[in-house]
């Protein structure tokens, strides 16, 4: 047989051998990655609902992962999360657009808050940029003001420092306010404030606009910091609900692949941006669905699992066991490994009500 | 059974005792046994068998010196009484020093809603050492729980000061006028503590008090140690420790407010637990007759 560009291939470069063949707890070489992760390294952490996973166990095999946001000393697990602690490197919440990363960076270098920004419900007042991080919303308007700044102070702060950014890209569709254009991470009207549709609209994000916010979202953290790398995910978790006109599994699928060849594009664009495949080995017809709850939508711990073994089989520290007591810190709650996604903060699930 | 109440506390149950030792003819029917140690004695405690035990040969000791019983028999008791035990206004205080809720005048590093804030020191005070021995009352009695808040730091301690700096930020806060504000969030949070726990929360008396979270200092002259014989005293400029005449305020405010507020009648019997309100009144009936 003549020789062509298939027939020296490696295994898993073809369907059969790479994928039907193998079972989805022990595929290997679906991952490589682009760069190390030393453990001097400062990670900064955010993304939508699913990126909370990987924050959790880096940080138990003894990642440098930053919290410019730190829990009150002695605070419960439950009691932190509760107020946004202990979830991303700052109390932003989750972040589901990437339009939503590129306002936060915006504004943490240029702090500003704006007055729809700040929502109101029952005589309390919430920052519509992270609703559920004050479960029953502040007494003024003024004291949101002020801890918007502080978060935003926090946020530069971390930035500042990070040696690589892993975020975790969940969705594409957002609702916006019509006039400033600002993204929020729910529709207003469901954690807080009032929907009117003078106001707001529905976006859904595609292709080229995610990919310029993401090039500038790249540009400006490098201003700041000219080192940082990069390492994009894409969530597995699928829509709750969607407020295009298609079906919540055609939406689901437009959205994902628009997210997942945005960052397919932006690893091949730039050497300091890797991308981890989550979401293949969660999502593709290789887990043949074992790794959803049955709800098909929430991830279970064994996906969480098979996600962390291949991450750690590439990422992996000398000796992680005394590395993660080196850096354990007594006065923080511990978050159990085994939180599957019933376990993860996220406000998109608040959407279910509707259902 | 007459009324028979249990106390138990560190250092700061020596005001109690010496207290009750002059008041106590005064309410006949009454019996108060003090299980006291030194705070750091007291976690090794157990509950076995409908009795909180001590672990340690130091604390068993220091439980004979006060009580002179080896180990608590919860049923031989009416109610229960824990003196400070860590339930202090230092838990706030030290989250300050890096927390600070909207309003507080003094800012550390981390801006807090005043509701995060209270929530996490309600957390907190779960885990005080108080909270973990009535846990481990509740296992083998339903008698009622009352806590008694560590006395507020001494006032002389914004002239004095502390030679490791111990009360520097306790200072600050009162000197930046943020005292009122720490006092709201310790009562605050002790109530939301006290719905959540079924315990009764006994906070110090206002005529004890001064600059809101510190204690007259006149409360503090001569307060005596935890020791065999209850006659060494804290070393002059004590700040921390509270003498007889603070007790015997404490504890006649506290039989008093029980008088006015608990006396079992049938209007305000709780309807629930009827063995426990039974004894309860026994108890009262004891203390303040029919």
């Amino acid at each position: 047989m003549s020789s062509n560009p298939y027939s020296n291939l490696p295994p898993n470069r073809f369907w059969r051998s790479g994928v039907a063949e193998s079972h989805p707890l022990t595929i290997v070489d679906l991952y490589k990655k682009k760069f190390s992760i030393r453990q001097e390294d400062k990670i900064a952490t955010a993304g939508s609902c699913f990126a909370q996973h990987l924050s959790v166990h880096m940080r138990k095999r003894g990642y440098n992962i930053l919290d410019v946001e730190p829990p009150i000393a002695g605070m419960s697990l439950e009691t932190a999360q509760q107020y946004g602690y202990m979830i991303y490197s700052a109390r932003y919440g989750n972040i589901y657009t990437v339009r939503q990363l590129l306002q936060l960076i915006q504004d943490a270098l240029d702090p500003r808050v704006r007055d729809e920004d700040i929502w109101e419900k029952d005589g309390r007042y919430f920052d519509g940029l992270r609703p559920t991080v004050e479960p029953a919303g502040l007494p003024s308007r003024d004291e949101v003001r002020a801890h918007r700044l502080h978060h935003l102070q926090q946020v530069k702060r971390l930035f500042d420092q990070a040696d690589i950014f892993v975020f975790t890209l969940g969705l594409t569709e957002a609702w916006v306010h019509r006039k400033s254009g600002t993204a929020y991470p729910v529709c207003p009207g469901i954690a807080a404030g009032t929907f009117d549709s003078d106001l707001y609209e529905f976006r859904n994000f595609e292709y080229p606009e995610i990919h310029s916010d993401l090039v500038e979202i790249r540009e400006l953290l490098r201003r700041i910091n000219p080192n940082i790398r990069f390492l994009f995910t894409v969530s597995p978790v699928p829509l709750t609900a969607t407020a295009s006109n298609d079906h919540v599994l055609v939406a689901t699928t437009w959205s994902k692949s628009t997210l997942r060849s945005v960052c397919g594009a932006m690893a091949h664009q730039f050497d300091e941006v890797d991308y981890f495949p989550s979401y293949e080995i969660i999502a593709s017809p290789f887990s043949r669905g074992f790794f959803y709850a049955p709800n098909l939508r929430s991830v279970t711990n064994a996906g969480v699992d098979a996600v962390m073994r291949v991450f750690f089989s590439e990422h992996k520290l000398a000796d992680t066991a005394d590395v993660a007591q080196q850096t354990h810190q007594t006065h923080r709650p511990s978050v159990p490994e085994s939180a599957d996604q019933d376990d993860v903060v996220c406000e998109e699930k608040l959407l279910e009500a509707f259902a | 059974m007459g009324g028979a109440a249990c106390f138990i506390g560190n250092s700061h149950l020596v005001a109690f005792k010496l207290a009750w030792d002059e008041i106590g003819r005064n309410y006949a029917g009454l019996t108060i046994d003090m299980f006291g140690s030194p705070m750091n004695w007291l976690p090794d405690l157990e509950y076995k068998d409908g009795k909180i035990v001590p672990t340690s040969s130091r604390l068993e000791g220091s439980f004979v010196t006060t009580s002179s019983k080896k180990y608590i028999t919860l049923d031989s008791y009416d109610q229960f009484c824990l003196v400070a035990g860590g339930f202090d206004v230092g838990i706030i205080v030290d989250r300050l020093a890096t927390h600070y809720p909207y309003g507080c005048k003094t800012k550390s590093a981390n801006l807090v809603s005043y509701d995060c804030f209270k929530t996490a020191i309600v957390d907190a005070m779960h885990d005080t050492l108080a909270a973990k021995i009535f846990r481990m009352i509740r296992q083998g009695s339903s008698a009622p729980l009352y806590l008694f808040v560590q006395p507020f730091r001494g006032e002389a301690l914004l002239t004095v000061g502390h030679p490791r700096g111990k009360h520097d930020y306790l200072k600050t806060l009162i000197q930046n006028g943020d005292d009122q504000l720490v006092l709201d969030i310790f009562r605050d949070a002790s109530a939301e503590f006290a719905a959540k726990t079924g315990i009764h929360i006994v906070h110090q008396p206002d005529e004890t008090r001064i600059r809101s979270i510190l204690t007259k200092s006149i409360y503090n002259e001569d307060a005596v140690r935890m020791q065999p014989g209850f006659n060494a005293k804290h070393k002059k400029g004590d700040c921390v420790h509270t003498n007889k005449a603070f007790g015997i305020i404490v504890l006649k405010d506290f039989l008093e407010t029980q008088q006015g507020s608990l006396r079992p009648t049938p209007q305000n019997t709780p309807a629930a637990s009827p063995g426990v309100s039974e004894r309860r009144g026994q108890f009262l009936r004891s203390v303040f007759g029919d």
